[in-house]
């Protein structure tokens, strides 16, 4: 794809920029290990925003005959997938090892495993099907043994920012919330004291 | 705001915490949020080279992070010295608006 542009050659993509310098209309779909950890460890560029982190998808074959799919034109071993992939075919979520606490919590589900990704121990192989998996025991040890990587707020910060709101407002928040969840946030004692 | 919109921004700067933080809050209120925040086109980015006071960040963002630090990941005694704080701003905060809106110094104001 960055190839194809820089010989002048029409790409005809539907994406709006080339890979990682803007937005992509599709999700990349490669059988090829190689292909999906070089993709997981490109920093996205300041027009896609700082904030964004990669995800890598683990999907069985069987499952991604099912997506909608359209050729790209890439340098790379990739299909382009329209659209969401449905959860249930999604069979591991790999994220930068700093957001796999978060990205557990919020994919709440027990099915979906997730893990740290980690280029160089590469416990991610082929299963005998042509899947894509990884080793889920190696993957915990190593984020267990690990110390998280990049842009994290410490505690000390949110408790600053903590300390600086007012209490009607913050009333506000605990209606919205309420809203949110009935059942499971109830109205604690923040303005009752 | 919509509350869309206030939900991804809340995840994103969620994204960024440590993960003994993720770990207190219930997993049904971030999916909750989740559910919400994927209708939203919104879009919100986080400067990696700010303290998180100094981010780019909606006061309702600041007051849901400091709710959900408060009800799950504040012990007691951290609880006690937070909900004074917030009484004491909110003091301020009431000074400040009936100054602001006072009618008769709003005159006095424009006399001057």
């Amino acid at each position: 794809m960055d190839e194809s542009v820089k010989n002048g050659i029409e790409v005809l993509t539907g994406e709006d920029c080339t890979r990682f310098q803007g937005k992509r209309d599709f999700i990349s779909l490669t059988d090829d290990i190689d292909t999906a950890m070089d993709y997981a460890e490109m920093k996205p560029s300041e027009k896609v925003g700082k904030g964004s982190f990669p995800v890598m998808l683990g999907i069985s074959l069987e499952d991604a005959k099912k997506l909608e799919t359209i050729n790209i034109h890439s340098d790379r071993r990739e299909i382009g997938v329209l659209g969401n992939i449905p959860p249930e075919y999604i069979s591991f979520i790999s994220v930068p090892e700093n957001k796999v606490e978060f990205v557990r919590k919020l994919v709440n589900n027990d099915k979906i495993k997730v893990c740290p990704f980690e280029p160089e121990k590469r416990f991610y192989q082929k299963t005998p099907f042509g899947d894509i998996d990884f080793d889920d025991k190696k993957a915990k040890k190593v984020l267990h043994e690990q110390n998280s990587k990049g842009k994290i707020f410490s505690i000390d910060e949110i408790k600053a920012l903590t300390l600086g709101r007012v209490k009607s407002k913050i009333q506000e928040s605990i209606r919205k919330m309420q809203n949110l969840i009935k059942d499971n946030f109830k109205r604690k004692d923040a303005y009752e004291r | 705001m919509k509350d869309n919109d206030l939900f991804k921004e809340v995840l994103t700067f969620l994204a960024y915490f440590d993960s003994a933080i993720i770990e207190k809050i219930p997993s049904q209120l971030l999916s909750k949020m989740r559910d919400l925040a994927a209708d939203s086109r919104a879009e919100f980015y986080i400067d990696e080279d700010k303290d998180l006071r100094n981010q780019k960040m909606t006061e309702a963002c600041k007051d849901i992070i400091s709710l959900l630090y408060y009800t799950y990941v504040a012990d007691e005694n951290e609880k006690k010295e937070i909900s004074k704080s917030w009484n004491e701003n909110e003091k301020e905060y009431q000074k400040f608006l009936k100054n602001k809106y006072d009618f008769d110094k709003i005159v006095q104001d424009k006399k001057e």
